[in-house]
């Protein structure tokens, strides 16, 4: 993709500040402020009914806040402003129709974006090939795999090469292989300066992929930072360390070692011939070396042992914590 | 852009074949069934006075009764065409505007002696009428006949109440009508009838031994009496002799047409289709916010009122592309005369497409999932469709059914393919049907767009 940010300024490419949103009695954003910075990559997780799709939906203008002020490029947006040639959305659903081809999906998504001409043949010959669906243009969407659409869904929304991309979803519903492809799809928008919002359910993805993460839930930010940072910040440094011990005829009980100990032990279950314990960690380096000497000096003989580091699914459950959001 | 989602539409339908193919089979098939079915005409009763003329060249004294009879029936209005420079003209003009059932013309003189009632110079009428309402002419038809053979029968046997003392004179019917003679009603051609005077022979007199003979074969059947029924007084007059007569019946519209009745069905069947296809094809506007593709499209250059305006010259593009193909057709396998009233019909299917697609979008944004709109409109059209005359004609309807028509494109589109094809009006007289319609499109087009507000604030 040619140069997408060819008007950088000293802008955010989004600035969102203490938006509200009420559907009825029902509050969906509740006073919800972040920033996108340029050429950044910004993972948006919350559970389900958390205020994202609201909030990309704002963000789109295709809704109005109640109060409060979003900006893009520095330019507050309001609802139904129209088409921005800076903004490019892919939303969840797959928002293509089934009855065109893929060619003819592109080329009047281009035409509604306000491609034309020359112009527009070459930016959909270019998404063709960056999607991988170059030899099968002429097919209709609807025989594509799930993935294939996915990919097309994508293409969709960066044809006029927007500066600010709001990505809702983009894997749902494929294999790991066409999970790969978007990724390093969008990898190469980002990499081409592109500034990305992503919402997601996929940690990993959020994980591995984006450069900073804000959380939401029940209509409100609850975390926002680089990954690192969000751990220092819910969990801390520590680690959980998981053994597997086998018990021998010889071995006297555990209970003293794991209850009576200073060990910061997250759960014990003993089996007949086996026990697991979880054991929460500050200083691995240090500390493992004397529990592991503990333990054999019980009689129990170590199978296993594996230290795990917190991840940002544990800071999303422990920020939004583990009840079921169903409604 | 609003050619793009016009072209993007059509896209969109070229690449459902099926859709396609059935868009246009369908209407051909159903027409084809309908046309079979109303071609064999539709029997019924009317209540209303039906509004008729007369035009009395002879103004004899048995003209003069016929009239003063007809006139005081409470079924018939009469409309008067004194003030007419050419009655006769007037009569046609108003017949062909559909304000006028029919009208009765007296041509001959009817006044006859007996020896020459059975002569050359038989009595005309000549019954102007437009079977585009068969129930109507039909009834005038009868309602002269009915008249005629009160007039006929002698004082004695009570002429003025028809047929309740024929028994006196009547006696039994007859199969041969040569075998009688005097007066028979002879069904010519279908839609002509005519009293007129039958062929005596040798052994009439056997056969009606003295009595006279009323004989109905059919409801267009014929009427036969013998030759001693001139030997009787009329009720109001003197007269010695029974005058002969002829009834003609003159379609004046539909007479000079390959397959008369075929025009009127055909845009009763066109409408209903053009509703249902609006809109089933309107439903694409609930996909496309369903799968979010609507959020897409209106984050991009393409605002709503362009995205309903392309929807809207598309189904109109479609639809009357539709009607074109069953019109062609009808005039292939139907002979209905298209070529000569192009310019009519041209303006018509466009206007009722017009409607139809505003309709159509007003019924999409009206409801909420595909399944709504499906049953929704289904019985909405087929309703409108029933009452709009598009399944019935609309002359068996009561005044307050018709009346309620009126709120129904059907019943437009049909008086405006009926002015073209049948009435054969000029297209100046297309207007009251062009501006509803018309109007109507860009209503419910202006409510689609308002429903519409509600999906672009989320």
């Amino acid at each position: 993709m040619s140069n997408p940010l060819s008007l950088r300024s000293s802008f955010p490419a989004i600035a969102v500040r203490n938006v509200r949103k009420r559907f009825g009695d029902r509050t969906v954003l509740d006073g919800v402020g972040f920033e996108l910075k340029r050429g950044e990559l910004l993972g948006l997780l919350g559970p389900n009914g958390a205020g994202k799709t609201t909030l990309v939906r704002c963000l789109s203008g295709r809704i109005r806040a109640d109060a409060g002020e979003i900006e893009l490029d520095g330019q507050v947006i309001s609802a139904q402003a129209g088409g921005s040639a800076t903004l490019g959305i892919v939303p969840q659903e797959l928002a293509i129709y089934q009855d065109l081809s893929a060619y003819q999906n592109l080329f009047y998504f281009g035409r509604f974006h306000g491609l034309r001409g020359s112009k527009l043949k070459s930016r959909v010959a270019w998404a063709l090939e960056w999607t991988g669906l170059w030899d099968r243009r002429s097919q209709l969407v609807r025989c594509f795999s799930g993935g294939m659409k996915r990919r097309i869904n994508l293409a969709c929304g960066i044809l006029h090469q927007p500066r600010v991309l709001l990505l809702d979803e983009p894997t749902v519903g494929v294999d790991p292989q066409s999970r790969d492809r978007i990724y390093t799809m969008i990898d190469s928008l980002s990499a081409e300066g592109c500034s990305i919002l992503l919402t997601t359910h996929h940690m990993d993805e959020a994980e591995s992929q984006c450069d900073r993460l804000v959380i939401m839930d029940q209509g409100k930010i609850v975390a926002d930072g680089r990954i690192d940072a969000l751990i220092e910040k819910t969990i801390g440094s520590t680690r959980l360390v998981r053994l597997r011990l086998r018990m021998t005829s010889e071995a006297c009980d555990l209970d003293d070692l794991f209850y009576e100990s200073t060990w910061n032990i997250e759960r014990f279950d003993r089996f007949k011939q086996e026990s697991i314990v979880k054991i929460r960690m500050n200083d691995v380096a240090k500390n493992l070396s004397p529990l592991l000497e503990q333990i054999k000096g019980t009689g129990a003989v170590i199978e296993d042992v594996e230290v795990q580091a917190p991840s940002l699914h544990d800071v999303f459950i422990e920020l939004t914590g583990e009840q079921l959001r169903d409604d | 852009m609003i050619w793009s989602v016009f072209k993007l539409s059509l896209r969109q339908w070229i690449n459902r074949p099926w859709e396609v193919a059935l868009a246009f089979l369908l209407p051909i098939v159903f027409f084809t069934i309908f046309a079979l079915i109303f071609a064999r005409g539709i029997q019924s009763q009317t209540s209303e006075p039906l509004s008729i003329a007369a035009i009395d060249d002879i103004q004899d004294e048995f003209s003069t009764e016929l009239l003063k009879a007809l006139l005081s029936r409470t079924d018939f209005s009469f409309v008067d065409l004194a003030d007419s420079e050419n009655p006769l003209q007037r009569a046609r003009e108003l017949i062909r505007l559909g304000d006028l059932k029919a009208c009765l013309v007296i041509k001959k003189t009817l006044t006859v002696d007996g020896s020459q009632a059975l002569g050359a110079n038989a009595g005309t009428i000549e019954v102007l009428t437009d079977y585009s309402d068969q129930l109507a002419a039909g009834y005038v038809e009868s309602a002269t006949r009915e008249t005629l053979m009160r007039l006929s029968l002698p004082e004695s046997s009570g002429a003025q109440s028809g047929f309740s003392h024929t028994s006196e004179n009547v006696g039994s019917a007859i199969e041969d009508p040569d075998d009688v003679g005097a007066f028979a009603v002879h069904q010519v051609e279908g839609n002509e009838v005519s009293l007129a005077p039958a062929t005596r022979n040798s052994n009439s007199s056997e056969a009606s031994t003295g009595d006279e003979v009323l004989h109905r074969i059919s409801d267009v059947g014929v009427f036969e009496g013998t030759p001693e029924m001139h030997k009787h007084e009329w009720k109001t007059s003197s007269r010695e002799a029974v005058p002969r007569l002829a009834i003609t019946m003159v379609d004046i519209l539909g007479d000079e047409k390959a397959n008369p009745l075929i025009s009127m069905y055909a845009a009763g069947i066109a409408v209903m289709f053009l509703l249902f296809n609006a809109t089933s094809g309107s439903g694409v506007l609930i996909d496309e916010r369903s799968n979010q593709t609507l959020d897409r499209l209106l984050s991009s250059h393409l605002t709503m009122d362009e995205l309903l305006l392309g929807k809207w010259f598309f189904m109109t593009t479609l639809g009357a592309s539709q009607v074109a193909v069953m019109f062609l057709w009808a005039s292939v396998a139907f002979s209905l005369n298209l070529t000569e009233h192009i310019d009519g019909f041209f303006m018509m299917t466009i206007a009722t497409s017009l409607a139809a697609s505003g309709f159509g979008l007003f019924m999409a944004t009206l409801c909420k999932t595909r399944a709504q709109l499906s049953g929704f409109s289904t019985v909405v059209v087929l309703t409108m469709s029933a009452l709009g005359g598009s399944m019935v004609p609309r002359y068996l309807m009561s005044d307050s059914l018709k009346n309620l028509g009126l709120f129904t494109f059907n019943a437009w589109a049909i008086d405006g393919f009926d002015k073209v094809f049948w009435r054969e009006l000029p297209v100046a007289a297309l207007a009251p049907q062009l501006a509803v319609l018309s109007l109507s499109g860009v209503f419910f087009l202006s409510i689609a767009r308002l429903l519409a507000i509600r999906w672009e604030n989320g």
